[in-house]
């Protein structure tokens, strides 16, 4: 009788709706965790390190296998590389053997770009707003490294635009060929630290076409790995 | 939390503000005002956004070429006078800003200006219990946030509202003009309305009038933000409500008096491609003709919105 008690337990928790995938966005340095303020050694043995990296997803989703698109929790989502829990969304309702990709775009959409004062995520005192124009920033990329030519070697990026020609909103789609209940997207950011212009740019602090390029070197960093 | 009317004016325009997203209520609109004369909003707390928005002067930074902040520091505009905003869907000389809820950011984190950030504000407002319970009456929680910051000052700025000079007046048929007047407002449909469009005086559309650079600030005005070099040194139109008591005038404050502004376009610069249809025709003016068009600008000073003592200092 009580084993056939915990075998309906077994049964009945191997279903919704206690079924859930968690997606968790994680900064690296090639095979290690990426810790802000901390010294990695480049391809050309000089030192870098992040100082800021936060950056917005918006329309994060998963796809399930049967094209049933499951919404996050929350369509704005800011991530920071020192608040690992930014960095966790849950998805409620799904089982890991359905999915089939994750899909969201970098930064803040176009239409909450013009409306007002938003709050939470969104709220400016986050400090993710141009206050010198209209605009929210997409991503903030900030550190020093040994091989800058600015006084300080620091590089300071805020990347930003959601209009023409400048619009650098840029959709991430990622298959999912490792289904698990923990989904663990990795950002090397020792990939993008090697990517075209981002020693020579050192700042960007409006919407541009450096700005542009750099976002989508950035939005190439994002890899689902084997769990 | 006592509703508030919607800013309307008889004959406008509907306000493009959306209200929607940010009903007015009395306590909305104190909260406002007392931060607009907030000086903690500074980094030393030396300036609010009076400082340079005298509500003695419609608002606007008199006597100043160029308005100026922390420290003396000088900035490189003239701030520009506060009135009408409800019905603007573009802000600064150079339109960086298209939604009024985010509009105090820009001074209150340049360096020159208040040099500081929301985030600090909060902390330094969220100390004064005073604030704490003026926040729970207008948006119903304790908690001081960046978002309830900048929504408290729009609902103060959009009562704002500069409606009742003696043009205005002349218009709801309740005045006449005098014969001097009547002739520069004749002048000013002729040579001035189709950018000063009225009843708001300004098309909220930004041109290019002619003003030489000033080779000590370098200020290229909407191609800053634009990137567009057919927006070299294009300004916003601003609004000729309340000019006697917002001098200098233009985007750097370059012209002292009126004469100065009609002097300006009636130099006879008109030979250029850049310049609007309108200013692509000589403007000629006699010395009559000038005073007529400033009696004409003097009809449209609103004493009942300058000396409201509602929008001044909350004692």
């Amino acid at each position: 009788m009580w084993l056939y008690a915990i075998y309906l337990f077994i049964y009945l928790s191997c279903i919704t709706p206690y079924d859930s995938v968690k997606i968790i966005f994680q900064p690296r340095w090639d095979q290690n965790l990426l810790q802000l303020d901390s010294n990695y050694v480049q391809e050309n043995s000089k030192f870098i390190k992040f100082t800021t990296l936060r950056w917005y997803v918006h329309d994060l989703m998963l796809l399930t296998k049967d094209g049933t698109i499951i919404d996050a929790p929350m369509y704005h989502i800011l991530m920071d590389a020192g608040v690992p829990s930014s960095r966790e969304v849950v998805f409620s309702g799904v089982s890991e053997g359905n999915v089939a990709e994750i899909r969201f775009k970098m930064g803040v959409d176009s239409s909450t770009q013009v409306r007002g004062a938003l709050g939470r995520h969104l709220d400016p005192s986050q400090g993710m707003y141009w206050s010198w124009q209209s605009g929210y920033i997409h991503a903030k990329i900030e550190g020093s490294s040994g091989s800058g030519i600015t006084p300080d070697n620091e590089f300071v990026y805020h990347l930003g635009g959601y209009r023409q020609p400048y619009n650098s909103i840029v959709s991430v789609n990622i298959p999912i060929n490792y289904p698990n209940k923990v989904l663990v997207i990795q950002m090397d950011m020792k990939k993008f630290s090697i990517a075209p212009g981002f020693f020579e740019y050192k700042q960007i602090m409006s919407p541009s076409h450096r700005g542009t390029s750099l976002m989508k070197q950035f939005c190439e960093i994002f890899k689902l790995v084997a769990h | 939390m006592t509703k508030w009317p919607v800013p309307v004016s008889k004959g406008w325009p509907a306000p493009v503000y959306k209200f929607g997203e940010n009903p007015l209520t009395e306590s909305g609109i104190y909260l406002g005002r007392k931060l607009f004369y907030e000086t903690m909003l500074s980094a030393d707390s030396s300036i609010s956004c009076a400082s340079c928005h005298s509500p003695y002067n419609a608002f606007a930074h008199t006597d100043h070429a160029l308005s100026h902040g922390l420290n003396d520091s000088m900035g490189r505009r003239n701030a520009p006078a506060l009135f009408n905003l409800a019905w603007q869907h573009s802000f600064m000389h150079d339109g960086a800003i298209h939604h009024l809820d985010m509009v105090p950011l820009a001074p209150i984190e340049h360096p020159t200006e208040m040099g500081s950030n929301l985030k600090t504000i909060i902390k330094r407002l969220k100390d004064q219990p005073t604030y704490v319970v003026l926040y729970k009456e207008a948006f119903g929680s304790e908690e001081i946030t960046g978002a309830a910051t900048l929504k408290a000052m729009s609902q103060f700025l959009v009562t704002l509202v500069s409606n009742m000079s003696k043009y205005d007046s002349v218009m709801s048929h309740k005045q006449q003009f005098t014969e001097k007047e009547a002739l520069g407002y004749e002048l000013f449909k002729n040579y001035c309305a189709s950018c000063h469009k009225e009843p708001l005086f300004t098309d909220v559309q930004y041109y290019y009038t002619g003003l030489p650079m000033n080779e000590l600030i370098k200020d290229h005005g909407r191609m800053e933000i634009t990137g567009n070099p057919n927006d070299d040194m294009a300004f916003k139109v601003p609004t000729l409500r309340n000019l006697v008591f917002t001098y200098p005038y233009m985007h750097d404050g370059r012209f002292r008096t009126l004469y100065g502004v009609l002097d300006h376009y009636t130099k006879g610069n008109y030979n250029c491609e850049k310049l609007p249809d309108a200013l692509q025709r000589p403007i000629l003016l006699t010395s009559e003709d000038k005073t007529n068009l400033i009696a004409f600008l003097h009809t449209l000073t609103d004493k009942r919105f300058v000396f409201n003592d509602s929008n001044h200092f909350p004692y």
